[in-house]
């Protein structure tokens, strides 16, 4: 039975979207705030499962785009969302059964909710990303080949543009990026679905995942137990190391930071290296790599538990390094090429402790 | 030049009569509940110390804890209406979102959303309009609230809209005092609005408090001029202090850490400061504590504004020694050490008192302490040494030792041959680092500022001349201003070569 998204486990979903962003964004403070004064004046957000979807069900999918630096002075306002969703209902001539976010990671976990929230509409309990990722290019429905447009891309006074067709998904991207950029480096995006491709290529329960995971967290937390072990146990994740961070190295290549950190662990043992550009990507031990992309790699505050995105990440923090199993729709040998190591650019295949994925 | 600074703490008041570059006197006295006494004593005792010529300071600067204790324990502050100028863009969020209740029940008046502010490549989200400010303003006037904080988006890069509804507010509403988001906060809408709404509700106290400082200067028989000193290191004048209390907030172990540099003579160091209660611990860059980049709470109110990095132990000279089990703090005797620690004739064994059994220091009579077992003073040696270096280590921003200067009442308990550390440095007058901080205080030049389509070395010179530019406004000697800090962080989504700079200038008062 899948939960309902209401004011109060809203902070769940936040904190699980933070783990789930896996470096590429801390805990969702403001867009947090946001969503919570949305819900407190609707009705809670029923998730639907995506099984459940009928097959011509319209569906539309949500995010923001844009420079995340940027919204922390134009803070995400719901109804700025809620515009491309109504503009390309206009386009097509016909209204969204539900909504669903492109990506659970961090802030775009609440932009599909504040939507949902406004519309009234219910979510689907999927993405298309599972976690964080740098590219549209990396999600699932890009994978298998499907097309983003119709994409309507909305600013926040009544600007919309609708790509009615592109040659290539990086061709979308390009678009979608300029027009972002002229809007202020936020826009809103809604593009659409059926409930038959959810069901076919979406990554199905990613956001009672993020819930689980953020209220086993925060439960961890109130009651001041081992966030780390709780966290461990819930998602069958494997604690790599735990220890200090010891250097960091930063550097920006092709608009993307990436760098190095380097861990000494408490114990003594092989010191730890956690590569990332943007997302953490790679995690060493001794030199030898023991879990890569698409594992999802997070680093969490050795004390509080909290998850630390790359930008926050300082010497001498205390972490933990934890690796919880990849979706298995990335670990196919066609996903893998794009969001395996070797999508990164490291001359590596996928490195993982788990035996499993994740469903 | 000679120069008196005072810092005004929860306990004590002290004061440091400077003659150049050499500390002539200092005095420590109590603080008393209505500051101006408290001041007059000091300065009394410092004239008596140091005899007549005390009078000839020039400057007398003081730093003082009162504006942040008033916010911690919400007392004597004033309402205030919010204007955030954003439309048709930040619209959730609104001001006072995720405040304490009880301090917003103190503080909020009204909240008013106005169309304007910036993009982050600087053109404006949607025009000021004048017509709806000047409705708002005349609704501020009717309400008869005191004070008004203004927040735009972006101002941090574009103050434009702030100033203009700074300007029809000053037209319509002249008594309301204002405060703008841009004159106080970094890059971060809430944070700084934040920021400007807890400025604003400390407008009436600054204007009393500093009058009260003046007053004290005055009937010392003193001709000085009053500065106060800020969160960076630098001062600010009474008048700028009054509209912008906030920026004294952390000035007390700012002020500690200047003095600790100027004592020892080295400008690039670690700092720890132990007093009664607290051991703050912080790092010296060029003569300055280094910045704090992230959220800090005042309050439980999220602020992004200069702040010094700082932690803060709970262990001091008069910080509890528990029995069964053996437990070092977390709280302090306080002010009473004198009358409640055991080699004072009092009951409660404080880590004066086990520093006195160790050998550490002599004070007090040693016979009341009784007998203290080596096994608790071997136990007592390793629980400050492992705070001391965890703390220590914690602020490290990269491997390597480092040169550690003590100061304050409590630094007999730092231990020799701390891990991580290459030198430990006593100076003379550590008792009143924090005074001695107050008077070698500089003015300032802030620059935080998002620059596109410049190079790097483009952007940085730019900021740094504003920020040079910003000191000498402010009443530095041009000839000894020196650049601070120098930060640039690239906006990785932003297209153009956008980046962040920051830079600080500071020099001499002119």
């Amino acid at each position: 039975m899948a939960p309902t998204i209401d004011e109060r486990s809203v902070r769940d979903l936040a904190m699980g979207a933070a783990v789930l962003s896996a470096g590429g964004g801390s805990f969702p403070y403001l867009e947090h705030l946001a969503t919570v004064e949305v819900l407190q004046r609707s009705a809670p957000v029923p998730l639907i499962e995506p099984g459940d979807l009928e097959d011509g069900a319209r569906i539309g999918l949500v995010a923001m785009v844009g420079a995340p630096l940027v919204a922390v002075e134009r803070i995400l306002d719901p109804a700025h969302f809620v515009r491309p969703v109504r503009a390309l209902e206009t386009y097509l001539g016909s209204r969204f059964d539900a909504i669903m976010g492109y990506e659970i990671g961090s802030l775009n976990a609440m932009v599909p909710v504040m939507v949902a929230a406004q519309t009234g509409l219910p979510l689907v309990d999927a993405d298309t990303f599972g976690r964080s990722f740098p590219q549209a290019q990396m999600t699932s429905f890009a994978i298998a080949g499907i097309s983003m447009t119709p994409l309507v891309v909305s600013d926040i006074r009544s600007n919309d543009v609708i790509i009615t067709e592109s040659i290539s998904g990086d061709w979308t991207e390009h678009t979608m990026r300029a027009v972002t950029t002229s809007f202020g480096s936020i826009a809103g995006i809604c593009g659409t679905c059926s409930g038959a491709t959810v069901k076919k290529y979406g990554i199905a329960h990613t956001y009672s995942r993020a819930i689980r995971l953020g209220a086993s967290l925060v439960a961890a937390h109130i009651a001041q137990k081992d966030v780390v072990a709780s966290l461990l146990s819930a998602e069958e994740g494997v604690l790599i190391s735990r220890g200090k961070v010891s250097d960091i190295e930063r550097k920006v290549k092709s608009g993307f930071v990436s760098g190095t950190a380097h861990i000494a662990p408490a114990d003594g043992t092989l010191p730890v290296a956690v590569h990332f550009q943007n997302e953490y990507s790679v995690v060493t031990v001794g030199g030898q790599p023991v879990s890569t992309v698409p594992d999802l790699i997070c680093v969490l505050d050795g004390v509080r538990g909290d998850p630390i995105g790359t930008e926050s990440l300082r010497y001498s923090q205390q972490v933990a390094i934890v690796s919880l199993p990849a979706m298995a729709i990335h670990c196919t040998p066609a996903a893998l090429k794009v969001v395996g190591p070797r999508g990164f650019g490291y001359d590596l295949d996928h490195v993982t402790p788990h035996t499993r994925t994740a469903s | 030049m000679k120069r008196i600074g005072i810092d005004v703490g929860g306990t004590n008041t002290d004061a440091a009569f400077l003659d150049g570059l050499k500390v002539v006197a200092s005095v420590k006295t109590p603080t008393t509940a209505d500051i101006t006494s408290g001041i007059r004593t000091a300065l009394a005792s410092l004239i008596e110390t140091a005899g007549p010529q005390t009078r000839e300071a020039a400057a007398v600067v003081i730093g003082t804890t009162h504006f942040v204790n008033a916010v911690v324990e919400r007392r004597r502050l004033t309402r205030v209406t919010a204007i955030r100028i954003c439309l048709p863009a930040s619209a959730s969020v609104k001001p006072f979102t995720d405040w304490p209740d009880d301090l917003r029940t103190v503080v909020r008046k009204d909240v008013f959303l106005l169309p304007g502010g910036f993009e982050v490549d600087g053109r404006e989200i949607s025009p000021f309009d004048d017509n709806k400010m000047r409705e708002v303003a005349e609704r501020i006037r009717d309400s008869g609230v005191e004070a008004v904080a203004v927040s735009a988006v972006f101002s941090p890069l574009r103050a434009d809209h702030e100033l203009r509804a700074a300007e029809i507010l000053g037209e319509i509403c002249p008594h309301v005092s204002v405060t703008l988001s841009r004159d106080l906060g970094r890059i971060g809408l809430l944070e700084r609005e934040n920021v400007a709404i807890i400025n604003a509700a400390l407008t009436n106290l600054a204007r009393t408090t500093t009058q009260a400082f003046r007053e004290a200067i005055t009937l010392s028989g003193l001709k000085a001029q009053l500065f106060l000193t800020q969160n960076d290191g630098t001062v600010m004048s009474a008048d700028t202090a009054e509209r912008l209390p906030v920026l004294c907030f952390a000035s007390g172990p700012t002020n500690s850490m200047r003095g600790a540099a100027f004592l020892s003579g080295c400008s690039d160091a670690m700092v720890v400061d132990i007093g009664g209660t607290t051991a703050d611990i912080g790092v010296l860059k060029n003569g300055f504590p280094r910045e704090a980049n992230t959220v800090v709470e005042v309050g439980g109110v999220r602020t992004l504004f200069r702040m010094p990095d700082l932690i803060s132990l709970p262990l001091g000279g008069g910080t509890r020694i528990h029995m069964g089990p053996l437990r070092l703090g977390p709280d302090s005797v306080g002010y009473r050490l004198l009358d409640d620690a055991r080699i004072f004739g009092g009951q409660q064994l404080t880590a004066t008192d086990l520093g006195v059994a160790s050998g550490l220091i002599e004070l007090g009579d040693s016979a009341l302490l009784g007998d203290i077992p080596s096994s608790m003073r071997d136990w007592f040696a390793v629980q400050v040494r492992t705070r001391v270096e965890d703390g220590i280590d914690r602020m490290k921003t990269q491997a390597g030792d480092v040169q550690l200067i003590v100061v304050g009442g409590g630094s007999f308990l730092v231990p020799k041959n701390v891990r991580g550390v290459s030198e430990t440095i006593s100076v003379p007058h550590h008792n009143v680092a924090n005074a001695v901080g107050a008077a070698i205080a500089q003015i300032g030049g802030e620059v935080d500022q998002v620059f596109s389509d410049l190079s790097r070395e483009e952007a940085i010179g730019r900021a740094t001349e504003t920020a040079r530019a910003r000191a000498v406004e402010s009443g530095a000697n041009p000839s000894t201003v020196q650049i601070v800090e120098v930060e640039d962080l690239p906006l990785a989504y932003v297209q153009g070569n956008t980046r962040r700079v920051r830079v600080r200038a500071a020099g001499d008062l002119a």
